[in-house]
């Protein structure tokens, strides 16, 4: 696969930086990928000389039978992409430039969010929950469709500055219920009970609120949201 | 492909004479086979749980994709073991040939092999010094945590030319352009000062080998032979086997037998991303992590003392 990758690369010089630094590629999984052969992603990072951030991000799968989720997640960012075309929002995901399948080989390549991992703070709670409500109330104007990320957990957001990356996007779609994002990124972020019960108050009313959602009380959600969470897992949403 | 066997037992050629080894004695695998073969797979996993070095999970050849591999590759697993690198290796490659100086461990993947359903892999008892292939047989060569044990055999005085010659074998194995992966400890790795080196004795990596050998002689009887590398020993050890041609190392993280990572060596801005990725959101740990990667020489003393290497070869 590496030295496909590698072509590939080549004939698109437009996805990288520059032109002709050296690149080179760093492997990584979770640790609970791989514990069977069709479970888990892998992903490349493709780095060029010099560069403080990866350019591109590779996801791919250790046996071809489990290339859907790799084709899903490919789908699922183009979906992502199309909502916010030519917006300010775009810049909250990554770009999908590629998806290689050959019948025995599956990938897709996207550009890379640079960015940390979420540290929970609660200056960083404000930004990731000001983006994203804007980001919604953009697609609320704009779209037929209210598009929700589906598996915001804090290890999926990154914080770059005064921007925030929503990254992997297995579930993209798959939850149709307002607020699910919401009530996911909060009741996972390892909060007390008065915190989480502080910023469930903050939050659902400006989130319902700029969606244009009248709703009494957003706690009469939350078993339908548990729900959703455990049928999308099986992929029956 | 293969010479010929001087037996087959089972379907499993033997080419040398058999060696058992493992951290379990070789009674309690053959009770364990008896149980697979007996009651199945599933009384075997409730027996023998964490018991012997095998393992069913399907990362730990996850080096792969940084190497070179496809479908129609030839691939030798050289000190296959219990099969932790062969079975995820089958379900890419065309063929693989499993070789190990013990028939209960090749026994055992034999029996992994057909339980996965997996044809391609060929299994062998075999010390890779009797030189049981065929010149130029293989598009890729795994040596994964099998070096630093070569020198313990008799048939060399210095463990280090045992190295090289296993080296010069496998060199004479691959194809031309075909790839050699080792997977091995780093000789300073700091986490010796924990824990105990190959020898079964502390801290004689860091030692010479001089001191070393008689530090073993005194407290075990016998000689120091299972020799590790600093990089640089490496690419001497590779250059003098004649196999200097396109060597990347990468920083396999946690380590080479579970290679949730694996970071090139030689891009310190990968390693600093690497750190970043992993700490924890919050705490001591993720302060003296962000302190480490703003520091270049933190780094590059941290990449130093590294607990293991990936290195992948040209031909």
């Amino acid at each position: 696969m590496i030295s496909i990758l590698d072509k590939l690369v080549e004939a698109h010089p437009e996805w990288l930086r520059a032109t002709g630094k050296p690149l080179s590629f760093m492997k990584t999984s979770t640790p609970s990928s791989g514990t069977k052969a069709d479970q888990g992603k892998v992903l490349i990072f493709v780095f060029e000389e010099g560069e403080k951030w990866p350019t591109l991000c590779v996801k791919t799968t250790r046996v071809y039978s489990n290339g859907e989720v790799i084709r899903r997640n490919h789908a699922n960012l183009k979906l992502l992409g199309e909502g916010v075309r030519n917006s300010e929002h775009s810049k909250m995901f990554a770009r999908p430039l590629y998806l290689y399948d050959d019948g025995e080989v599956v990938f897709c390549i996207e550009s890379v969010c640079p960015g940390t991992r979420f540290p929970t703070s609660g200056q960083d709670i404000e930004l990731v929950m000001e983006r994203y409500i804007a980001w919604q109330e953009y697609l609320a104007e704009t779209s037929k469709k209210l598009v929700q990320h589906g598996d915001m957990t804090p290890d999926n957001v990154l914080i770059f500055g005064k921007n925030i990356y929503l990254v992997d996007y297995d579930y993209t779609g798959m939850v149709e219920l307002p607020g699910f994002d919401i009530y996911n990124f909060i009741s996972k972020a390892k909060l007390s009970s008065e915190l989480e019960r502080l910023y469930y108050d903050r939050y659902f009313p400006r989130y319902f609120g700029s969606i244009g959602m009248a709703v009494k009380s957003y706690e009469d959600l939350f078993p339908a949201y548990h729900t959703a969470e455990v049928r999308r897992k099986d992929g029956q949403e | 492909m293969t010479g010929n066997p001087i037996k087959i037992v089972d379907g499993i050629p033997f080419f040398s004479d058999d060696q058992y080894w493992g951290k379990s004695p070789k009674e309690e695998l053959e009770t364990a086979l008896r149980l697979i073969e007996e009651k199945g797979w599933e009384e075997f996993r409730a027996n023998y749980h964490r018991k012997f070095d095998h393992t069913f999970e399907e990362n730990r050849a996850d080096w792969r994709f940084v190497a070179p591999i496809s479908k129609d590759f030839e691939v030798l697993d050289a000190g296959a073991g219990m099969g932790r690198a062969s079975i995820p290796l089958a379900r890419v490659a065309k063929n693989v040939t499993a070789l190990d100086q013990s028939y209960l461990r090749m026994k055992f993947l034999k029996l992994r092999a057909e339980k996965e359903g997996l044809k391609n892999i060929k299994v062998n008892v075999g010390d890779i010094f009797d030189e049981p292939f065929e010149k130029e047989s293989f598009d890729l060569i795994v040596m994964n945590g099998l070096l630093e044990w070569v020198g313990a055999t008799n048939r060399f005085n210095d463990p280090r030319q045992a190295q090289l010659k296993s080296l010069r074998i496998c060199r004479n194995l691959l194809k031309k352009g075909g790839c050699l992966y080792i997977g091995i400890e780093n000789r300073l790795a700091l986490s010796y000062l924990r824990g105990i080196d190959h020898s079964g004795l502390r801290f004689t990596s860091f030692l010479p080998r001089a001191l070393a050998n008689v530090y073993m002689r005194l407290r075990k009887g016998k000689r120091y032979d299972t020799y590790t590398y600093t990089k640089r020993g490496y690419e001497k050890l590779l250059r003098e086997a004649g196999l200097n041609n396109n060597v990347k190392f990468y920083l396999p993280y946690p380590g080479y037998n579970l290679p949730r990572m694996m970071i090139p060596y030689d891009n310190l801005n990968a390693l600093s991303y690497a750190v970043r990725s992993i700490t924890p959101r919050r705490g001591l740990k993720r302060k003296l992590a962000w302190f480490l990667v703003r520091s270049k020489i933190l780094l590059q003393l941290y990449r130093y003392f590294f607990f293991s290497f990936g290195i992948v070869v040209r031909k």
